[in-house]
C-alpha cells in the first residue's frame, strides 16, 4: 500500500482529500503546516506527497524547497494544490521542483486519475 | 652766388629752392613779381628764376621791369614754366631780354646745367642785354595780352568747371551729412566747431558756427568751461585713434542716451587737423532694449513658477504613483487571497456532496439525491461566479496566466458537447457541430474552452426551440469559431451593451435568468488577450449568432 502524506492547513479540505486516497487504496499521513510537512516527509518516507500551496506557517514554494534539498526525498512525487494559479505562479511551482498540480476545488471523481498521471501509476 | 626765384605755388617754390641749394646756390623766395621786384631792389641777387603766370605781377611783366632798371638788368633772368607752352611766349620772353626759357618738367641734371650755362655767359659778358626798352615793340605786347586773356579765360573756365564740380561735391557732401539722423560735427584741435550738420542745428539751433565757438562752451548745459570729462573727440584729437563713448547728453533741450563716436582727419603728412564728432540718439533702442529685458525677465519669471508648479506637480505624481504601487499591490495580494479563502469551502462542499452522490459513503434515497444535486449545482454556480470575478480582476491587474499551448480544437468540441449535451436534451434542443477532422492551434485550450462555454451557455438559455450550432471554420492564419441559436434574439438596440460588464439583457416577458453578466465582457477580454475578436449578429425574435476568432498561434501575455 503507497503512502501519501498530505500537507493541508484546512481540516474539511483535509479529510476530503484523505478521504478520497483511502477510499482508492493509499495510506496517508497527514500534516496540517508547513514545518511539520517537512518534519514527516523526511521522517516517515512517504511514497508522494500532495501540498496545499497556501500554508499558515510558511509559503508553499519554501515548503517544496526545503524537501526537494533534503537528500533522501530527491524523487519524490510532489503533487502541488493550488487555488487557480496567477500568472508565473506554475512556472515558479515547476522552477521550486513540483512535479505537477491540481486545481482547487478538486473533483471527487477525476482527481484520482490526476495524481495516478503523476505518480506515474497505471490507470 | 644768390639766386632770387619767383613762384607763387609753394611747393614749386620749395622744390626749386631745394634743386639750386642742393648745387651750392643761396636761394631767396618770392610768391608773385611784385615782391620778387622789392626783394631783388633791396638785394640785388646773382640771377632771376621766374615763373610766368603770378598773381598781383606775372613773369613777363617782371621781366620787363627788371630789365629797364639801371641797376638790375644785366642780372640774367631764366623764365622756368609749365605754364605756356605756345612758342610766340618763348620769343616774347626772350624779347623781353630773359636769357633762358625753360619749359617743366625738365630733368634735375640739365637744369642745373643750364643755370651753370648762363653763369659762365654772364661772367663772359656774352648775356644779351635789350638794347632799347621793350616798351618799343607794343604790337608784341598786344599780342601777348590778347593770347594771355585766351589763356586766362581758358584758365577761368576750367576753374569754374572745377569749382562747379567742386560745389556739385560739397553738396552731395551736405546733402549727405544732413540727410543722416546722426548729429554730425567737425572740430578743430582747438576743440572749435568748425561745421555742423541739419541734426546738430536741430539740437543746437543757438550755435552759431561762423564765430567758431569752442564746443563744450556751446555743447554743454549749463555752458560749461571744461572738456566734458567723457569727451572722445578730446581724445581722437590727442591720440589719433577713432574713439567711441556711451553717454547722457542734452540734444534739443532734453537728456538722451547717446553713442558718440570720434575719428580723426588728417593732413598728407598723417597730422591730425579735425575730429569728426557723430553723435546717436539711441534713447529709443535703449528703452526697447530695456523693454526687451524687463519682458525677459518677466518670462524667465514664468518660466521659473512653472518649473517650481512643475516640480510640485511631479513630486505629487510621484508621490501618487508610489500610492498607487502600494495599491496595486494590496490589490494582487487581495485577488490571491480571495481566490483561496472562497474557493476552500467550496472545495469541500463540491467535493464531499460529489463523494456522497456517488455513494461511495453508502445509499441514499432519490429525494436526497436530487436535493443534494441541487447544492451541488448551486455550489458549481457559485464557482463559476467566483472564477469570473477572478478572472476579471487578474485581467485588469494583468495578472492572469493563459497557459498557451498546442491542442486539438476537435477534442476540445467534444469536452464541450459532453458538458452541454444534457443541458440541450433536457430543453429539447438540437446541439450540432460542424469542424474540420482534425485541426490543432496553438493558444490556451482553457480561456478558448471558457470562452465557448459562455456563448453556448447563453444560446441554451435564451433558446426555447430549434437547435444551436457550434461551427469551425479555418482562416490562413486564424480560425473563427461561432455559436449560432434559433432563439429570442436581440434588439438593435441593445447590440452595443452586449460585451460590457454587468449588462445582462432584460425581456419583460422573460423571467430574469440565471447569470452573472459577466461571461460575454469577459469572453471579449479574454479574445483580446489571445489576439483575437468577438462579434455578434442578431435579429429580434429570430436567433443569434457569437463568433469569435483565435490566431493560429497565440502568445503569452507577460506580465
Amino acid at each position: 500500500m503507497k503512502k501519501a502524506l498530505v500537507i493541508e492547513d484546512n481540516e474539511d479540505n483535509m479529510k476530503l482529500i484523505t478521504f478520497i486516497l483511502e477510499k482508492n487504496g493509499y495510506s496517508t499521513i497527514r500534516a496540517e503546516n508547513g514545518k511539520m510537512g517537512i518534519e514527516l516527509a523526511t521522517k516517515e518516507r512517504p511514497d508522494f506527497i500532495i501540498l496545499d500551496i497556501q500554508l499558515p506557517d510558511m509559503d508553499g514554494i519554501e515548503v517544496l524547497r526545503e524537501i526537494r534539498r533534503s537528500k533522501i526525498n530527491v524523487e519524490i512525487p510532489i503533487i502541488a494544490m493550488t487555488s487557480y494559479a496567477m500568472s508565473g505562479d506554475r512556472e515558479k511551482l515547476l522552477a521550486a521542483g513540483c512535479s505537477g498540480y491540481i486545481e482547487k476545488p478538486i473533483d471527487p471523481i477525476t482527481v484520482i486519475s490526476q495524481i495516478k498521471e503523476i505518480i506515474g501509476e497505471e490507470l | 652766388m644768390k639766386i632770387l626765384i619767383a613762384d607763387d605755388i609753394e611747393d614749386a617754390r620749395i622744390i626749386l629752392k631745394k634743386t639750386l641749394e642742393s648745387d651750392g646756390y643761396s636761394v631767396e623766395a618770392a610768391s608773385n613779381g611784385s615782391e620778387a621786384l622789392r626783394m631783388a631792389k633791396e638785394s640785388p641777387p646773382d640771377m632771376i628764376v621766374s615763373d610766368i603766370l603770378m598773381p598781383e605781377m606775372d613773369g613777363f611783366e617782371l621781366c620787363r621791369l627788371v630789365k629797364e632798371d639801371k641797376q638790375l638788368r644785366k642780372i640774367p633772368f631764366i623764365f622756368y614754366t609749365a605754364t605756356y607752352v605756345d612758342p610766340k611766349d618763348e620769343r616774347l620772353a626772350i624779347s623781353l631780354g630773359a636769357s633762358r626759357y625753360i619749359l617743366k618738367p625738365i630733368e634735375r641734371a640739365e637744369f642745373l646745367n643750364i643755370i651753370k650755362e648762363v653763369i659762365q655767359e654772364y661772367k663772359e659778358k656774352k648775356l644779351v642785354i635789350p638794347e632799347k626798352p621793350v616798351e618799343g615793340k607794343p604790337e608784341l605786347f598786344r599780342m601777348y595780352e590778347k593770347s594771355l586773356r585766351e589763356k586766362l579765360d581758358k584758365k577761368v573756365k576750367e576753374l569754374e568747371k572745377g569749382n562747379r564740380a567742386l560745389r556739385e561735391s560739397e553738396a552731395r557732401f551736405k546733402s549727405v551729412i544732413d540727410n543722416v539722423e546722426f548729429g554730425v560735427s567737425l572740430i578743430s584741435p582747438a576743440m572749435e566747431v568748425l561745421l555742423l550738420n541739419r541734426q546738430m542745428k536741430k539740437w543746437f539751433p543757438d550755435v552759431d558756427v561762423s564765430q567758431k565757438p569752442i564746443c563744450y562752451k556751446v555743447f554743454q548745459t549749463p555752458p560749461g568751461n571744461e572738456i566734458c570729462s567723457y569727451c572722445p573727440t578730446h581724445k581722437t584729437l590727442s591720440d589719433g585713434n577713432v574713439h567711441e563713448v556711451f553717454t547722457d547728453t542734452t540734444l534739443g533741450q532734453k537728456i538722451k542716451h547717446s553713442r558718440i563716436i570720434s575719428s580723426p582727419i588728417r593732413d598728407e603728412k598723417g597730422k591730425v587737423t579735425a575730429a569728426v564728432e557723430i553723435i546717436e540718439d539711441i534713447t529709443n533702442r535703449k528703452q526697447a532694449e530695456k523693454e526687451l529685458k524687463k519682458l525677459r525677465e518677466h518670462l524667465e519669471e514664468l518660466v521659473k513658477a512653472r518649473t517650481g508648479e512643475l516640480q510640485k506637480k511631479t513630486a505629487e505624481l510621484e508621490r501618487a504613483n508610489i500610492q498607487l504601487k502600494e495599491l496595486d499591490r494590496l490589490k494582487s495580494m487581495f485577488i490571491a487571497s480571495m481566490s483561496h479563502e472562497l474557493r476552500t469551502p467550496l472545495n469541500s462542499i463540491i467535493g464531499f456532496t460529489g463523494i456522497i452522490l456517488q455513494g461511495v459513503t453508502g445509499d441514499i434515497n432519490e429525494e436526497q439525491k436530487k436535493q443534494l444535486t441541487m447544492v451541488k449545482n448551486s455550489a458549481n454556480h457559485l464557482l463559476e461566479l467566483i472564477n469570473d470575478i477572478i478572472d476579471l480582476s487578474k485581467i485588469e491587474a494583468g495578472m492572469i496566466e493563459l497557459f498557451i499551448d498546442k491542442f486539438d480544437l476537435s477534442s476540445l468540441m467534444k469536452e464541450v458537447n459532453d458538458s452541454f449535451k444534457v443541458a440541450a436534451a433536457e430543453k429539447d434542443l438540437n446541439l450540432t457541430f460542424k469542424m474540420p477532422k482534425r485541426l490543432s492551434i496553438k493558444s490556451s485550450k482553457r480561456r478558448t474552452k471558457k470562452i465557448l462555454e459562455n456563448l453556448v451557455n447563453n444560446a441554451i438559455k435564451f433558446t426555447d426551440r430549434g437547435e444551436i450550432e457550434i461551427k469551425v471554420v479555418k482562416e490562413d492564419r486564424s480560425v473563427e469559431i461561432s455559436v449560432r441559436d434559433t432563439g429570442i434574439g436581440i434588439k438593435k438596440e441593445d447590440m452595443d451593451k452586449l460585451f460590457k460588464a454587468f449588462s445582462q439583457i432584460r425581456d419583460e416577458g422573460r423571467q430574469f435568468q440565471e447569470g452573472t453578466g459577466l461571461g460575454l465582457y469577459l469572453s471579449k477580454k479574454l479574445t483580446d488577450l489571445l489576439g483575437g475578436e468577438i462579434r455578434a449578429e442578431s435579429e429580434f425574435g429570430k436567433g443569434s449568432e457569437f463568433t469569435f476568432t483565435l490566431p493560429l498561434e497565440s502568445k503569452e501575455v507577460s506580465t
